[in-house]
């Protein structure tokens, strides 16, 4: 079975089944479009990813590397967020830094479907929650000038959700 | 999956402590919200609400309502609340509400982004319609319900263009008038004014209108129609409907329907209630006219065994059985069809085990609306309803089978069905 070698920022080495590692479409475009050759040894330097975090991805790629495509969806409406497979929901019960981590880390592969379902974890944190409960979720300041966000609670109060 | 420690260094250095994610990731995370998620979302910070505001996949998901019988003047806080935003709104919806002729000096701010605009039960002039409008300028899609008859004069015409406009619903047809030559690419007309009887006048402004749409325009619907009109409409070269739609009232008999099926041959979506019955040779002539039918509602006063082939390959089925005071048999007998995904049968006698066949032949079927049907058995019924393993949705409306309907609501829990309808 064909392998290649990647390379995090921290300099640690991981021999990889060449068939995971296109799960990334940043290493498929490098194998197949650039055309560096896994066979010279060399390893693919992935500047931006730490090992800590690689580690972690390559667990998920290798469970997912026979998934089907996934079906189109419609970019209009809200997406589901119901249904991450129990797999992925117990794989990302992380702490919150290590799943912008891994979101990060995901958005420089180019792993569609990983950044799909934790973008979906993330909005479960914030679905149900007021703005203030948000805000103390992730740790945002409320940088808004005086009375601005009042105004945009008061714009938000006259749009209401319709059944399209 | 090995990994080899590097030459240089075995420290794993901590990820940074302040993860901050893009703002590509963001939006990403915010497009799985509804409405109600994203209002929240956007009061929490600066960069959140900027996220929003700058994507109009977001910003769509938010119509602007203002309160039913306010009066949306310049000063009025609603007004005042939206004219001061930076806010791109696509959706806005005026259903009872009072514009006033002072419309266009708050209207740009609103009508910047536009691109879908409900007036419903509003009293304006033609003026103030034309005013919104012309300060719309990326509307693609017009609903306009007046609701009432109230007077609804016309003389302006409009001197712009909505050149992004695709969806056009009135139902006054005098606005039909004020607005020819400014829809340059309309895909869909739908007119849905039923209030005063066809006249020279209604069919002259519909022709008109068409006409100078026919390049671009894939469906009608119409809530009144005459022959003339429909073999006028036919006849126009440049147009090839996909889609028609008659209901209303209609002046027309079944040869014009089948003339105007020769002629728009490449329709897809036919859906005509306003004739009240076609005969078993009318269906099969316009069968043969549309060979890329798709979705076909009609009402039927007679079909023969071997039914018509158009039956056996559309995708969505509606017949209603034109008959008042018994049923009009109807035998599916042997027939396949992969393509059906929504049937819907009201007022037939259907043999026994004919559509038990039937259904378990065409398995992609998604949703059953049946109205007054006699099934000579009911277990066949039931059987065909359990074998359908995309059902989705199963209505039943006063329907008369010989067995308990108890045994189709319990044994039907253990499929797919999610929504079960009976009464």
């Amino acid at each position: 079975m064909s392998t290649i070698k990647l390379e995090t920022s921290d300099g640690v080495k991981f021999t990889v089944k060449t068939q995971v590692a296109k799960c990334s479409g940043t290493i498929r475009t490098m194998l197949e479009d650039i055309g560096i050759n896994p066979q010279d040894g060399e390893a693919i330097p992935l500047s931006n990813v730490h090992s800590t975090i690689l580690q972690k991805i390559l667990v998920w790629a290798e469970h997912h590397v026979d998934d089907p495509e996934p079906p189109r969806e419609d970019a209009d409406a809200a997406k589901r967020t119901d249904d991450i497979c129990s797999w992925d929901e117990d794989f990302l019960k992380v702490d919150q830094r290590t799943l912008f981590d891994v979101m990060l880390a995901a958005n420089y592969l180019d792993m569609k479907q990983l950044i799909a379902v934790c973008c979906k974890t993330v909005a479960n944190m914030i679905k149900g929650k007021t703005a203030d409960q948000i805000r103390r979720t992730f740790n945002i300041e409320n940088d808004f000038p005086p009375g601005e966000e009042d105004k945009i609670r008061l714009r938000n109060q006259f749009c209401e959700e319709r059944s399209r | 999956m090995i990994a080899s420690a590097p030459a240089k260094s075995c420290a794993i250095k901590p990820a940074s402590p302040e993860v901050q994610l893009p703002a590509e990731l963001w939006e990403k995370v915010l497009l799985n919200l509804n409405t109600y998620q994203l209002a929240q979302a956007r009061a929490t910070c600066r960069q959140w609400n900027e996220i929003v505001r700058r994507s109009p996949v977001l910003m769509n998901r938010f119509v602007v309502h203002f309160p039913q019988r306010s009066s949306l003047e310049p000063e009025a806080e609603s007004v005042r609340v939206f004219a001061g935003s930076k806010a791109r709104y696509s959706r806005v919806v005026l259903d009872s509400v009072n514009i006033t002729e002072q419309v266009d000096r708050w209207w740009p701010v609103l009508g910047r982004e536009l691109r879908t605009l409900t007036v419903e039960g509003c009293r304006v002039s033609t003026e103030t319609v034309l005013k919104i409008l012309s300060l719309s300028p990326k509307l693609e899609r017009f609903t306009f319900r007046c609701g009432s008859e109230h007077d609804f004069r016309s003389g302006s015409v409009a001197d712009f263009k909505l050149g992004k406009l695709e969806v056009l619903r009135l139902d006054r047809i005098e606005l039909l008038e004020v607005l020819r030559g400014c829809c340059p690419g309309l895909r869909l007309l739908k007119l849905e004014d039923g209030f005063k009887p066809i006249s020279e006048g209604y069919e002259r402004t519909v022709l008109e209108f068409v006409e100078t749409v026919q390049d671009t325009l894939e469906g009608i619907k119409l809530e009144q129609v005459s022959a003339f009109l429909l073999e006028k409409i036919a006849s126009l070269s440049r147009l090839h409907l996909q889609r028609i739609s008659l209901e209303g009232s209609g002046q027309y008999g079944e040869q014009d329907l089948i003339e105007f099926s020769r002629l728009q041959g490449s329709i897809q979506h036919f859906n005509v209630t306003s004739l009240e019955a076609i005969s078993d040779a009318g269906l099969r002539a316009i069968g043969t006219n549309l060979p890329n039918l798709k979705r076909l509602k009609i009402s039927l006063r007679e079909v023969s065994t071997p039914l018509p082939p158009v039956l056996f390959a559309v995708e969505c089925l509606a017949i209603r059985s034109s008959r008042t005071f018994n049923h009009l048999q109807i035998d599916f007998g042997g027939h396949i069809n992969y393509n059906l995904r929504k049937i819907t049968l009201a007022g037939m006698r259907i043999p026994r085990n004919s559509l038990l066949r039937h259904m378990i032949d065409s398995r992609n079927i998604r949703t059953i609306h049946f109205e007054r049907n006699f099934f000579e058995s009911g277990s066949c019924l039931f059987e065909a309803v359990r074998s359908l393993k995309y059902l989705e949705s199963l209505t039943l409306e006063g329907i008369n089978v010989d067995r308990t309907m108890d045994c189709l609501s319990e044994r039907s829990t253990d499929s797919n069905v999610r929504r079960l309808h009976l009464s």
